[in-house]
């Protein structure tokens, strides 16, 4: 017998997860998906130029007579101060912006909101202990900081992504802890408690899920100022070695003629510009995808 | 959410428009040539700028930019005392016994001097001198000046007076120094700025500000340690007073920002401008563009201490990779002078060894010379910390790479360079750097000597110890000069010191600012500078 | 309240003395020492270990270290190693430097950036939102050098608006470095105002505001502003902290005669009295503004402010 079709019996849908749901929300946001192909697109850049471009001939060689060339069919962003090609530099270095935004920020992030919801949710000695700790880091100059770190531990990429991850860490705790302050009296904390909940899966499940929001805008700027940072430390020596086409290294050490050649400083810009940009973009996508107040 | 990043794309290529309009106006700057320019100045002291005219009404207070050395302390004793900031105040504010002009011994502060042998000299000074805190210059403030240095323990001062054993002041305008052996450079040593002469009472009542007063056409008003310094005529000054009333020394960071401070007219006289810049203010007709060659000699040199830099033949196979024109093109846009012969020595210093010929570059060369070493594999690590030279070192890098040998750059500051190049704990492989040269050939002393702080080599021949200890102290001018030859040709057969190209600086000036007097030592003088407003 | 505040300001003494050693290890570690920016060729063997002596670099950095905090508990900063000069004297004459730039950094950051997230959460989705959100994007993602440079070249080279360097022509001169130090914080705080607005732009208790009646301009002034608050203020004093600490890269593109420079020049000497003294200083003024951050929370949170003036729950016995 044929089943009566009823206006009630739809497809079953099977209850999306957490993750699931976001995702499809996220799908939505037309600005975020654009956000999240660009990244994919830098991504592919990278692994595509660390796996088949050979670093030495055309990364590293020195090309003096072509030295300082506007941008032209040849060498379509110009040439910089060594008659290396800006365009081959700039796609290759690619790979230790993100590397080191990403990386960075994820480490500053783990370390940081751990402490924070620590911080905030017990309050207290403890509370007071981990707030004063974060200070002591955060005015502690940032290149004094990297400078030791890097040289203790030798210039290289890991450790470049140690020294500014540890800087990033003070902000993700005052963020996290200024949310769980203004969380950790609601009710639901108080229900959780009362049946029994340890305090570990209350923070956990309960407490930094709620307190995302702003820590996700955290996150995707310090993406940013991550790899502006290392471009500082790079310009002292203290980033990857040279002549790594780091992008804020190629900015640093161009910027002697950016008044007379000013396409050697542009395109990196113009790129950390951009992955900044989509980071961001996408940042905010996954912002207004996990709020729960949006759930429709 | 398109329209965002339209929008920021919009506003960044809005930005980019405002800067590339000023590539277009310079994108036709010719190719410099290596090597020298029309106004290269070789001599070691030159004056430049306008001429002063009958009649003409002088600006009151002129801006001068040092480069970016260090401007510590107005002290000359101090070990901190030798950035050109600090070296340009000081022959402003104070004098000293001798001066040097073009290579010539001329009287300043003392009339006229004995030398008895080169251990035993007597001054006789001037009469007529008077500090700024009206205190009479008398020979006692001349052995309080070296009693001053000695005490400093480190610093250029100190290296060159140091080697003054006693001082016996005979009376107000007569004083008799001992060395502790002879040294045929001692009065070139006085010459030099940070052995100005000090006023005893003024630095014993204050031990901070005593040595801002001085003898000098110029007293301080003002001073901010590594900013700037403010300076007013002293119109009782011995010799010629100066037309320009106050003079103000700053430092500018960012070399870009000097240019362009200078093009504003907030400033009337730029050191330390980039070369990229070198030819605008050249172009332009309300500028001057004034170039010197230092005597500093800039080299590759190797560390004495590792096994495989012990090897001559990978020494050599190195001086095969430098393509001098092409550093010279790549780091100072054109603006550097080329090594005459492959002797190590300053680009004027006396006694130059002209026999010795410059390894050209040959790769093919460099090869044969890498096969017969003993080479096997590893990373050669390249240091620098100037940053002309971490680009040399980015360009012998990318040579080595090219013959097969691994190599890595190590780029670090001032104090971690020379951590890693010291003398009984050298660390370090290739070096790249720039030396201590003057105009006098003692200078070579300290890349030779056990234990300096200047022998980055850390290397050690016992031979030519022994004829630079004889240059110094034999009176026979032909000995001296077969001596220093001699060390000369020791250090070019071992390959040690490869010198690599002289830098040269250049100066942007007002069009009718004259009176600066350059030197090739990088002390300039700017006590009698001044510029024409009508 | 005070109680709080007198608790906020006695932990600056950990503090110090954490952070002193902090810089004591770390410039140990660091390669070279003072000696090494000094020519010492001409020193004999023992003048040379009579100068190692003398700054104590044969003892152990503790030693250097109880050394100087026993100098500075008796309210010595000490004199900086390499130049003799005294520290306290060139840190306060470089401070108001500093704070020039920074408040003005901040008024430009602030003062700029909340009206505008305001108005950009408000107009959500049109051209002026994208507008401000691609300002403040740029505002985030350039170094500071380059946009410092960007604006002398387009602001003092080709349009001689302002000067390019130094501190003298007053306030003219301090335009350039305010834009260049504050555009960063102007991005930050402008997009964390438009995302916490936004939030709180949904909320329930706005719509029962405007069901009420109440007039838009006082919905979105004491009832929405006020719950963006916190957010926003967090970011002001994160992104202050980063202001102070970067003040560096400005001063130097400005030739601005700041802290920041002087803490740079400290560390590339390997001086650790002076470099020691800066950091403890521009400590304590970063305590302090933190705490007066967080005073902000406590008035416009009323839970907040609970907190802080709570007193410890007194433990009920068991019944």
């Amino acid at each position: 017998m044929k089943k009566p079709e009823t206006a009630v019996t739809k497809k079953k849908k099977k209850p999306r997860s957490r993750a699931g749901e976001t995702w499809h929300r996220l799908k939505k946001n037309k600005g975020a998906m654009i956000g999240l192909a660009i990244i994919i697109i830098l991504v592919l850049i990278a692994l595509y130029t660390s796996i088949f471009w050979d670093y030495n001939t055309m990364i590293v060689k020195v090309n003096i007579p072509e030295r300082v060339q506007p941008p032209s069919r040849a060498h379509p962003f110009g040439t910089d101060d060594m008659g290396r090609d800006v365009l081959i530099r700039t796609l290759y270095g690619t790979k230790y912006s993100l590397i080191i935004g990403f990386g960075a920020t994820a480490i500053g992030l783990i370390i940081g909101v751990l402490l924070g919801a620590v911080a905030g949710y017990f309050g207290g000695f403890l509370e007071d202990v981990i707030m004063r700790a974060t200070d002591i880091f955060a005015s502690i100059p940032a290149i004094l900081m990297g400078m030791v770190i890097v040289c203790v531990l030798g210039t290289s990429l890991p450790n470049l992504l140690i020294a500014v991850g540890i800087t990033a860490v003070p902000a993700f705790t005052r963020i996290t802890r200024s949310m769980v302050l203004t969380i950790r009296n609601q009710e639901y904390i108080e229900a959780a408690k009362c049946i029994g909940t340890p305090n570990l899966k209350i923070i956990i499940t309960e407490v930094i899920p709620n307190s995302l929001s702003p820590i996700i805008v955290v996150a995707s700027s310090r993406i940013g100022s991550c790899t502006i940072q290392a471009a500082g430390l790079s310009f002292l020596g203290f980033g990857v070695p040279a002549p790594a086409p780091e992008w804020g290294a190629m900015i640093s050490l161009s910027r002697n003629y950016i008044r007379t050649a000013p396409w050697m400083t542009l395109f990196p810009s113009l790129f950390i510009i951009i992955m900044v940009l989509a980071f961001n973009i996408l940042g905010d996508g996954l912002r207004d995808a996990l709020d729960p107040k949006l759930r429709r | 959410m398109k329209k965002v990043i339209a929008t920021a794309l919009c506003a960044v290529l809005l930005l980019c428009l405002f800067s590339a309009c000023g590539g277009k106006e310079s994108s036709n700057t010719p190719t410099p040539t290596a090597g020298t320019s029309p106004e290269v100045l070789e001599d070691k002291t030159t004056v430049v700028g306008a001429e002063k005219q009958e009649g003409a009404k002088y600006q009151e207070t002129i801006t001068i930019i040092c480069d970016n050395t260090q401007m510590a302390v107005l002290d000359p004793a101090s070990p901190q005392g030798g950035g050109q900031g600090s070296l340009m105040n000081f022959n402003c504010i104070h004098d000293t016994l001798v001066e040097n002009d073009n290579g010539t011994l001329v009287p300043c502060l003392a009339l006229k001097w004995d030398v008895e042998d080169s251990q035993h000299y007597t001054f006789y000074l001037r009469d007529d001198v008077y500090f700024h805190n009206g205190e009479k210059f008398t020979a006692d403030d001349v052995a309080f000046t070296i009693e001053h240095a000695k005490a400093a323990k480190g610093g250029q001062a100190f290296n060159r007076l140091s080697v003054v054993e006693s001082v016996e002041v005979i009376d107000d305008t007569t004083i008799r120094i001992t060395l502790n052996r002879p040294n045929n450079d001692f009065l070139y040593y006085l010459y030099s700025p940070v052995c100005s002469i000090l006023n005893r009472e003024a630095c014993e009542k204050d031990p901070e500000k005593g040595p801002w007063i001085g003898t000098g056409a110029w007293i301080v008003e003002k001073f901010v340690s590594n900013e700037y310094s403010e300076l007013r005529v002293n119109e009782n000054y011995w010799g010629e007073v100066p037309v320009t009333k106050k003079l103000r020394f700053i430092k500018v960071a960012e070399e870009a920002t000097r240019y362009m401070m200078l093009m504003n007219g907030e400033v009337d006289v730029a050191f330390g401008c980039s070369p990229a810049d070198f030819d605008s203010i050249r172009n332009n007709p309300n500028f001057n563009l004034f170039t010197y060659v230092i005597t500093n000699c800039g080299f590759v040199g190797f560390n004495m201490t590792d096994p495989l830099m012990q090897d001559i033949n990978f020494r050599k196979a190195v001086a095969c990779l430098l393509n001098r024109s092409d550093i010279i093109k790549g780091t100072r846009y054109g603006y550097g002078a080329l090594p005459t012969s492959g002797a190590f020595w300053g680009y004027t210093t006396p006694y130059k060894n002209e026999d010795l010929p410059l390894q050209e570059y040959d790769v093919e060369l460099a090869k044969e010379y890498l096969k017969k070493s003993k080479y096997n594999g590893e990373t050669v690590e390249l240091c620098a910390w100037i940053p002309e030279f971490k680009t040399i070192c980015q360009i012998l890098q990318a040579e080595l790479m090219n013959i097969g040998v691994k190599a890595e750059v190590f780029e670090t500051d001032q104090a971690g360079f020379m951590a890693h190049c010291k003398f009984d704990d050298n660390k370090s492989m290739i070096i790249c750097t720039s030396g201590g040269w003057t105009g006098y050939p003692s200078a070579s002393v300290p890349f030779y000597t056990k234990g300096s702080t200047s022998n980055y080599a850390s290397y050690v021949n016992p031979e030519i110890i022994e004829l630079l200890n004889t240059a110094v102290s034999t009176k026979d001018e032909a000995e001296r000069e077969r001596c220093y030859k001699e060390v000369q040709r020791l250090s070019y057969e071992d390959c040690v010191y490869i010198p690599v190209m002289y830098i040269q600086h250049g100066v942007g000036a007002a069009k009718n600012v004259g009176g600066v007097i350059l030197t090739e030592e990088n002390t300039h003088d700017l006590s009698h500078v001044f510029k024409i407003i009508s | 309240m005070i109680r709080y505040i007198i608790k906020r300001l006695l932990w600056l003494i950990p503090i110090i003395f954490c952070v002193a050693f902090i810089i004591f290890a770390l410039l140990d570690l660091a390669p070279g020492t003072i000696l090494d920016t000094i020519s010492t060729e001409n020193l004999t063997p023992e003048e040379y270990q009579r100068l190692v002596e003398e700054y104590d670099l044969d003892k152990p950095m503790v030693y250097r270290y109880a050394k100087y905090m026993w100098n500075l508990l008796h309210g010595d900063l000490g004199r900086g190693e390499a130049t003799g000069l005294d520290v306290w004297r060139e840190y306060i004459s470089r401070f108001p430097a500093t704070l020039k730039l920074s408040f003005a950094g901040l008024i430009i950051g602030v003062a700029l950036a909340i009206p505008l997230g305001i108005i950009a959460a408000k107009n959500a989705g049109t051209w002026i939102d994208n507008l401000v959100t691609g300002f403040s994007m740029i505002g985030i993602s350039m170094p500071s050098f380059c946009l410092g440079l960007i604006l002398i070249i387009c602001f003092s080279y080709k349009i001689n608006l302002f000067p390019a360097g130094g501190f003298d022509s007053g306030f003219k001169s301090m335009v350039l470095p305010a834009v260049a130090s504050g555009l960063l914080m102007a991005g930050t705080t402008a997009r964390q105002t438009r995302s916490s607005m936004l939030e709180v732009m949904r909320a329930d208790y706005l719509r029962t505001a405007r069901a009420k009646g109440v007039p838009e301009k006082r919905v979105i002034r004491k009832h929405a502003l006020g719950n963006a608050l916190i957010p926003i203020i967090t970011s002001i004093g994160n992104t202050l902290a980063i202001m102070l600490a970067g003040s560096a890269v400005v001063e130097s593109v400005f030739s601005w005669p700041g802290v920041g420079r002087l803490t740079v020049q400290a560390v590339n000497s390997r001086d650790a009295t002076l470099t020691c003294g800066c950091v403890i200083l521009t400590c304590i003024v970063f305590v302090v503004l933190l705490l007066i951050v967080d005073l902000l929370y406590a008035l416009v949170d009323p839970r907040i402010k609970a907190q802080y003036t709570a007193k410890k729950p007194k433990r009920r016995k068991e019944a």
